[in-house]
């Protein structure tokens, strides 16, 4: 194929944290070596990386290209140009479920536990998922969280059981891993919240 | 247990981008945007099938790489003008205004309906 993309840069080293606009202080993103620069030379972080790829039809087409097998295993086989408009679709969605939540400050009931068993758990630096309205949807935002602030690490296309199954949802796996320590490095630090169930 | 009374807000910076307007623009203009998705994917599609790369196509056209850049990223707002262009160079239609008394018909099931178009003329018989 000749139109191709880089589909992720393989680095978690996190650089800073941007405060997103509109949120009043609670939806921020993480930055990661890497992401300084977009292609115009603007400056870049985790979640406008996101956004810029799942905007793209060539990101994508790329991305479900490389993923093809993976696709048909979970949905069934498809079109490529119909999984890349569905995929446009859904991330319009979330994007625009995740400005709602934000302009509510309700970004705790948007962002779950990244592990089922956690359900009825919060603590501070949890790793956290969101999918969205759309229950089909396998694009996921993943964010850290300390109090009600909401730190966005990057996103991922889930098209496997396990994050650890695939190279692109193993590095959000780190990067998770990578954030809530560096907000540990700068004494962001806190207590476990047991809810009742 | 203690609590720390710093937050994350303390160790951020302000990012620039208006995030949120984005966002709305996309709600706002998505029914062209979709149609402009579609045009890109098709342009890619043929410069697949003549395994051609963008900077031919702009060598073709006569403009420049970062123009062709702009038609494949699925936003951008086609002039008639531009989109005949680029059926010309690249062979292919782009867009079909249909008449009130046609319609699509993907090419799979071309014979089912030239069958059911039969049988419909002979029951006029």
């Amino acid at each position: 194929m000749n139109q191709k993309v880089n589909l992720w840069v393989d680095k978690k080293k996190v650089l800073r944290i941007f405060e997103l606009s509109g949120t009043n202080g609670k939806l921020f993103s993480a930055q990661f070596e890497g992401e300084e620069f977009d292609d115009a030379g603007g400056i870049q972080n985790a979640f406008s990386k996101v956004r810029a790829d799942w905007s793209n039809p060539i990101w994508f087409r790329s991305f479900f290209t490389e993923f093809r097998q993976d696709y048909f295993d979970f949905y069934g086989s498809a079109k490529l140009n119909r999984m890349v408009f569905e995929a446009i679709e859904f991330a319009d969605d979330l994007f625009e479920e995740l400005a709602e939540h934000a302009v509510k400050g309700d970004l705790e009931s948007l962002f779950k536990p990244l592990e089922n068993s956690e359900n009825t758990l919060i603590y501070e630096l949890q790793k956290l998922k969101a999918k969205g309205r759309e229950r089909k949807s396998y694009l996921r935002l993943y964010a850290v969280r300390f109090r009600d602030e909401f730190v966005i690490t990057g996103g991922a296309i889930k098209l496997t059981r396990f994050m650890k199954d695939r190279p692109h949802t193993r590095l959000a796996l780190n990067r998770l891993d990578a954030v809530a320590e560096f907000l540990r490095q700068n004494n962001i630090e806190g207590k476990i919240i047991y809810l009742e169930s | 247990m203690t609590d720390t009374k710093k937050s994350i807000k303390d160790i951020s910076i302000p990012s620039r981008e208006n995030w949120m307007e984005d966002v709305a623009w996309r709600k706002a203009n998505k029914a062209w945007l979709r149609k402009s998705a579609a045009i890109a994917l098709r342009i890619l599609d043929a410069l697949d099938e003549l395994n051609w790369k963008k900077a031919k196509l702009a060598q073709e056209m006569g403009i420049s790489p970062q123009q062709v850049s702009k038609y494949v990223k699925g936003e951008e707002n086609f002039k008639l003008e531009t989109l005949c262009n680029l059926e010309n160079v690249l062979g292919i239609e782009l867009v079909t205004i249909l008449q009130s008394d046609e319609e699509v018909v993907q090419k799979g099931n071309l014979k089912n309906v030239e069958h059911s178009a039969k049988m419909g003329n002979m029951s006029n018989l």
